[in-house]
């Protein structure tokens, strides 16, 4: 038997959507994160316990997937598994099997676990897994992962080393119909209700397919975010939690660590303009955690609906106006959480020229959420809709831009629709609260690695006078071109690092709720330059690593010049509106 | 008669008889769509939303003028 470290190694192998992490999850205890869309999981996670060491795989459908970085990955790993945990669905046994049909090709000593036996019973599908059993020469557990039914019995199996190599591997040579067929004759697989769905539920699934219903749907969601997040998290939350800061917290820090610390430098780099007590402190905890953390509620939640799929119908036709089918909406939704997330998943596309167009357009015109939160922030100062208004058409066209011209320029066609619409499903809180810890854990850990450097290094350009020097060579650009303060080239420079929290220098460089010293029009001129600038350090990193560096490198080097040119249209553009309409003295 | 799925109205239902090459049968296969299947259209915009088995499956337009359907 091969060993992985000195721990056999226990693959989750399955369909997408079947509920392979929330098994791990089950079996491991660890978290890996659950959704309810197709495609939820894009790497594979791990971990060892005392039976062995569990390998959780992104979902395939089969293994002839053309161009499938899942298929290849799910190889791979099979290549090195000791056992292989087959996960399928009770809900689409027949198909699910199809992908057992394929495992059991590989010889590898197997179990076979049926997931989702509650849909199943709600349903009026009955499984006989006794027959299946004999059928297949396998051991059959029947589960329900996310209440840790079957777990037990899958442990056990695991220690008794029952699974084995599978004993009917001849079962290729029927036809995928003709198997199905077997099964239903045999009563492995009995199927009492209608294969068409009825009820309240049923209804407003309809609804949410229907072209104009589900627009208006669409809108509310959309305004009730902004109700939520705009309105009350930043409004009142993050307002609390910066006047504790500014009133309290540091002027009361400043005087007790001057008084302990009396090296200029290091009080400095703790309590500086840049200071990682004072600056990184109000700007991780006091606006950005609580924008995060609202948000991830909400994104988990639609996630665990089984929303984004339909979305991904609903978008489909505006989407492939610009290279991308529906399926694309589910990497895009996930960068307006945060870039890396979304670019990740742009792997669940099925072609190479699908995953570049939509990382070019999170790249470039999808604002994470913590610079959502600072947008949201700023243009909230201004009275006026007219400036969100313009600010979305800014934005829609870039990406409609973007995707439009490389959709001319890469070689190849886009690829079609065919994607699976899982159930709707009421989301279990206990989900949504673990799958938002475990990114706001995430997005803490990103700060602590990426922001803190960044403000230390922030701090000595500063001391050293680069920032007085960017400021000044600069000054074309930022004051001449897009008629801005020249302390908006800090934000340049630390954007390049981590844009969102630099995004946080644009509200002190604005004095919102202060000193207020931008005007409408440079408040919108600086909200688009730095929704369109750069993708920060980590996600040019995965960029690289997903996409190559000519890529990485082409899209950092256009986004950069694209910021600064549509920056430069909006300036001169609001500037000659404002002489027709007065825009910029809407304040 | 037999028809298209692409010619399937919203809310009509029809049985699955065919595919016009193998590659469409095994693209579709994987999503559990086979021959003799009782598929139901949900919704026709660009795309198509078929029901079959209380599985939604969406796909394009030029995929559902490969299947044949009666």
């Amino acid at each position: 038997m091969k060993t992985y470290g000195s721990r056999r190694k226990i693959l989750l192998a399955g369909q997408p959507n079947v509920g392979k992490s929330s098994l791990f999850n089950a079996l491991s205890h660890k978290y890996a994160i659950v959704s309810n869309y197709p495609g939820t999981t894009v790497s594979v996670s791990e971990l060892s316990t005392e039976i062995g060491v569990f390998v959780d795989s992104p979902g395939i459908y089969d293994f002839s997937e053309q161009g499938s970085d899942d298929a290849e990955v799910t190889k791979q790993l099979l290549q090195t598994a000791d056992v292989v945990i087959n996960v399928a669905s009770a809900r689409t046994l027949e198909r699910d099997l199809l992908l057992t049909r394929q495992l059991m090709q590989m010889n590898l000593p197997m179990i076979l676990v049926i997931n989702q036996m509650d849909e199943a019973e709600k349903n009026g599908i009955t499984i006989d897994d006794e027959k299946l059993s004999k059928k297949l020469g396998l051991k059959v557990i029947k589960a329900v992962a996310k209440k840790r039914i079957g777990v037990t019995e899958i442990i056990a199996a695991l220690k008794n080393n029952d699974a084995r190599r599978p004993s009917a591997r001849d079962i290729k040579r029927t036809s995928a119909e003709q198997f199905i067929g077997q099964l239903h004759r045999q009563k492995v697989i009995i199927r009492r209700k209608p294969p068409f769905g009825k009820g309240l539920k049923h209804a407003l699934d309809r609804a949410l397919f229907h072209p104009y219903a589900a627009w208006v749907i669409a809108l509310l969601i959309l305004f009730l975010m902004f109700k939520i997040l705009g309105v009350y998290v930043a409004g009142n939350i993050v307002d609390s939690t910066v006047s504790f800061m500014d009133s309290f917290y540091i002027p009361y820090l400043k005087l007790v660590v001057s008084k302990i610390i009396e090296n200029e430098l290091l009080q400095d780099i703790l309590l500086g303009e840049f200071g990682l007590l004072t600056m990184e402190v109000k700007t991780v905890f006091g606006i950005l955690l609580p924008l995060i953390v609202g948000y991830y509620v909400i994104m988990s939640f639609l996630e665990d609906s089984g929303y984004f799929p339909r979305l991904s119908v609903l978008t489909d036709g505006a989407l492939s106006k610009i290279g991308l089918n529906g399926r694309a909406v589910i990497p895009i939704l996930l960068g307006f959480g945060c870039g890396t997330m979304g670019i990740l998943a742009t792997r669940i596309l099925a072609t190479k020229r699908d995953r570049t167009i939509a990382t070019a357009i999170i790249g470039i015109a999808v604002p994470c959420a913590a610079q959502q939160a600072i947008i949201v922030a700023m243009l909230s100062y201004v009275s006026d809709s007219r400036v969100w208004l313009i600010y979305v058409f800014i934005m829609l066209s870039a990406a409609f831009i973007t995707g439009r011209v490389l959709d001319i320029f890469l070689k190849g066609k886009s690829s079609e629709l065919l994607m699976d619409i899982p159930p709707l499903q009421m989301p279990s809180a206990r989900n949504c609260v673990k799958k938002t810890l475990f990114r706001a854990f995430d997005f803490m850990r990103e700060m602590i690695f990426i922001f803190t450097p960044t403000c230390v290094a922030m701090t000595g350009l500063n001391r050293v006078g680069f920032l007085a020097l960017a400021q000044e060579y600069l000054a074309p650009v930022v004051q001449d071109m897009l008629n801005l303060p020249k302390e908006f080239a800090n934000i340049f420079v630390m954007g390049i690092l981590k844009k969102d929290a630099a995004s946080v220098g644009l509200l002190d460089i604005a004095g919102i709720g202060t000193t207020n010293v931008l005007t409408n029009a440079q408040i919108l001129t600086a909200t688009v330059v730095l929704s369109l600038f750069v993708p920060c350090i980590n996600a040019l990193v995965v960029i690289f690593r997903e996409n190559g560096w000519k890529a990485a490198a082409a899209l950092w080097i256009a986004s950069f010049f694209i910021s600064i040119l549509v920056g430069w249209m909006v300036a001169v553009g609001l500037n000659l509106l404002d002489a027709s309409y007065g825009l910029g003295e809407l304040k | 008669m037999i028809k298209t799925l692409r010619e399937l109205s919203t809310g009509e239902s029809a049985r699955t008889v065919g595919f016009y090459d193998p590659y469409t049968e095994n693209l579709l296969k994987k999503f559990g769509l086979f021959v003799g299947e009782n598929v139901k259209c949900v919704a026709r915009a660009n795309m198509m939303v078929i029901e079959f088995n209380l599985m939604t499956v969406a796909l394009a337009k030029t995929l559902a003028s490969k299947v044949f359907i009666k």
